[in-house]
């Protein structure tokens, strides 16, 4: 027992020495986690659509339609702004803007006159996300003008006989006009003033509502359990590895001289790498518990991450249990793990991936782990909730151990000479 | 000169004996292009909306909102009933009890719709979109019917019947060739991505270790001048950066169908000065760290982050308005904003001169970095 802790001792002393390889695979998560946070969930809220209007009309019900636009409650959505006819197109191809509407000339009469009219919304290509806005909300805008026509059909012939004719309409005229207007208002106002039907946006899982200004925190927790798991994977490959640069180095053949058994090296080197990844996890730990400044349940927690850093050891025995040099074993489990991550959720939700990886998803320990931590952070799941995870990464890893060891017990027993 | 380019060449033929170089130049960023062209709906179909539709009150309003749903580009199925505790979440649209009886009487019905919790949220937000729309719609066809003498089953119908009176039409601007929906944004991305990573790590793990290993320094006594092989250095790194971008511009066009513009004197002088700034870059990393796990981490890292700001992962677009103009301080970014002229609007090779020139100018400075730092 005595030489396993020496043993575990001098492996940790050497990285806490030069830590400058698990720091920037430990960094990592935070800095990705972070830039996600960032980018879609700054404090400064979703980016505006940039709309620009070209108003080739300049009529009444252009000028109604563009007030409509800078409404109180579009602004918070739209940034929109008028723009002389034909200038529209080379300011959206400078990429200044998102999206231009072009309001037709004729538009105010065609509207009076109940007569069709088509208005133009230009994309632009180089976005996807804010155009897209634009179009929905252009399209909902055309469905109530529609509306709208077709229920103040008979006043707005009306007015529209008023604005053409010369001088002031008539007293009469301006009655009847009124009269229209007002019972057309009168019969849909039950309809509209306000919508009849209004539309609630709730998340089909009973997570909490979500605090104004938590976003940031939100995703950043969101994205961090995924990333987290897929960097301890990496740091105890960092810890595996040195079994074989040891054997490069000599150092192994030296320990071998020594009164230790081949197991007692291999059970050294399978603790050190889990103490590294205890070590790195309770770093992120802190990190996260900071970022979600609300408690989780600790036995949960312990256990979940107890089968994590099981699955962890394991993986990285048999990766350099089974790799022929160092650079072989680094680049295999690059591999392996870079492909757990985008299957398990590490990098891009789950849930956002194609069906078909969807299906192969579970078939990674990162997904255990990434589900596991993502239930006890959101959903403030307890040993029940993370029980799942914790079987499948236990038995994972526990399997993998198993092989790992014999593989590395082999190894060490020849790799002295390697 | 030939020693230059042999000494080049020679930092080339080095990578290329490496056994898994292929994977990472190659295969690694091929199925990144698909994997992130899949996520943001590379597919060759439409984007089809998911929506289940729970209709509580199967009266004539909720039938003929119901109605108003039903679009080619959603999937819409009816539900009979809730469905049961552990069934697999779907998006999900209920319409209330008495709906029809309360729209009709002036009360307000308050449909509901629950996302799933982990789901994507642009899909959320357009299925809400179109949720919305036939909202409108509805209620905009009842309104219509009753000033024509009352809200009923037939007049709607009538009303429905109707062209319409206003419409959008919808069109994109530029001349660029529209690609599968996806892979506008992830090829180009993944391929900024890819070179810069990948350049930078072996080209700062292989000057690593010649720097370790004393190499770098016997390459001066061939004989030649520091100035020579520090020129060598930035040219292997660059025919490497080239070689791969060669390679993912084809597969690009030929398996993912990504048309890269009308003007090849503008996509070659944009690649060319991209693949400079990443040499230079690489050439400077290998250049300040001191051993190939180092330079292998700080590359790895440095590039996700560089892609991540630049707009390689997502567009631009949706960053703060902060992020997008401190990103240009990054050549990812410039090399995005070269291909969104190229790909996206059909531009020339003017479109791409600003790009193309600021993106020298990152070569340049990175390029006399790394000749002033690195010890021969």
């Amino acid at each position: 027992m005595g030489h396993l802790a020496v043993m575990v001792r001098k492996d940790l002393l050497r990285h806490w020495r030069s830590p400058l390889g698990p720091g920037l695979v430990l960094a990592f998560p935070l800095i990705f986690a972070g830039l996600i946070a960032l980018t879609f969930g700054g404090n400064g809220g979703p980016p505006k659509v940039r709309l620009l209007v070209e108003n080739r009309d300049d009529g009444l019900a252009s000028r109604l339609a563009l007030s409509a636009l800078r409404d109180a409650r579009m602004a918070q959505y739209f940034d929109v702004e008028e723009v002389a006819a034909d200038a529209g197109l080379a300011r959206i191809e400078r990429g200044e803007a998102s999206a231009l509407l072009r309001i037709p000339a004729g538009f105010t009469d065609a509207i009076l006159a109940g007569e069709p009219v088509t208005l133009e919304l230009v994309r632009n290509p180089a976005e996807r996300i804010l155009p897209e806005i634009a179009e929905q909300s252009m399209t909902i805008g055309v469905e109530v003008l529609d509306a709208g026509v077709r229920a103040l059909g008979p006043g707005l012939v009306g007015l529209r006989g008023a604005i053409a004719g010369d001088g002031w309409p008539s007293t009469e005229t301006v009655a009847a006009i009124a009269s229209a207007f007002q019972s057309s208002a009168q019969a849909v106002s039950e309809l509209v003033f306000p919508p009849v039907i209004d539309l609630a946006v709730v998340r089909a899982t009973g997570s909490e509502p979500e605090e104004p200004g938590s976003t940031f925190s939100t995703l950043f927790l969101i994205m961090l359990p995924g990333v987290a798991v897929w960097a301890l994977f990496m740091v105890g490959d960092t810890g595996m590895r040195d079994l074989l640069t040891e054997a490069r180095a000599g150092t192994l053949r030296r320990q071998l001289s020594a009164p230790l058994a081949v197991r007692e090296i291999v059970a050294g080197k399978a603790l050190a790498t889990a103490a590294l990844a205890t070590i790195s996890l309770a770093l992120l730990a802190c990190i996260g518990a900071f970022a979600a400044r609300r408690p989780v349940d600790v036995v949960a927690f312990l256990t979940l991450s107890a089968a994590l850093i099981l699955a962890v050891t394991g993986f990285s025995a048999v990766v350099y249990g089974l790799a022929r040099t160092e650079r072989q074993g680094a680049t295999l489990a690059s591999i392996v793990l870079l492909v757990f991550a985008f299957l398990g959720g590490a990098f891009v939700p789950i849930d956002a991936l194609p069906a078909s990886l969807r299906l192969v998803s579970r078939l990674t320990p990162i997904a255990w782990g990434t589900i596991g931590y993502r239930s006890l952070l959101e959903h403030g799941a307890g040993l029940r909730g993370v029980l799942p995870s914790v079987l499948v990464l236990a038995g994972f890893g526990a399997t993998l151990l198993v092989v790992g060891a014999w593989l590395l017990g082999r190894r060490a027993a020849r790799g002295a000479a390697a | 000169m030939s020693g230059v380019l042999w000494l080049a060449w020679n930092d080339v033929r080095l990578t290329a004996r490496d056994k898994p170089a292929f994977l990472w130049l190659v295969v690694l960023p091929i199925a990144m292009m698909w994997f992130f062209g899949a996520i943001g709906g590379g597919s060759e179909q439409p984007l089809r909306l998911a929506l289940d539709v729970l209709d509580q009150d199967q009266a004539w309003v909720a039938r003929a909102f119901v109605g108003e749903l039903r679009e080619d580009t959603i999937d819409l199925q009816e539900l009979a009933a809730p469905p049961p505790p552990g069934a697999p979440e779907r998006r999900r649209l209920v319409v209330p009890a008495g709906f029809t009886a309360g729209v009709l009487s002036g009360e307000r019905q308050v449909l509901r719709i629950e996302h799933v919790a982990t789901g994507n949220l642009e899909s959320n937000l357009a299925a809400q979109a179109h949720v919305i729309r036939a909202i409108a719609r509805t209620i905009g066809r009842l309104a219509a019917a009753k000033v024509e003498g009352g809200a009923t089953a037939e007049r709607y119908r009538d009303v429905a019947s109707r062209p319409a009176l206003a419409r959008l039409a919808v069109t994109t601007a530029g001349g660029g060739t529209p690609v599968p929906r996806g892979r506008e944004q992830s090829v180009p991305g993944m391929l900024t991505m890819t070179v810069l990573m990948m350049t930078l790590i072996y080209g700062a793990v292989f000057l690593t270790i010649e720097k370790q290993s004393g190499m770098l320094r016997r390459q001066t006594l061939v004989p030649m001048s520091r100035g020579r092989v520090i020129l060598a250095k930035l040219l292997g790194r660059l025919i490497l950066a080239a070689l791969q971008i060669g390679v993912l511009v084809a597969a690009g066009r030929l398996l993912f169908g990504v048309s890269w513009g009308r003007s090849p004197a503008g996509l070659a002088l944009l690649l060319a000065s991209y693949a400079i700034a990443v040499a230079g870059l690489a050439t400077l990393l290998g250049a300040v760290v001191r051993n190939p796990a180092q330079a292998s981490a700080v590359g790895w890292i440095i590039g996700m982050v560089l892609a991540s700001i630049g707009g390689c992962w997502w567009p631009s677009e949706v960053m703060p308005g902060w992020m997008r103009a401190a990103a240009h301080v990054l050549p990812t970014a410039w090399a995005m904003e070269g291909f969104h002229g190229l790909i996206s609007f059909g531009g020339g090779l003017t479109t791409v001169l600003v790009p193309a020139a600021v993106l020298l100018g990152f070569g340049g400075v990175y390029s006399l970095l790394a000749a002033k730092l690195l010890r021969v």
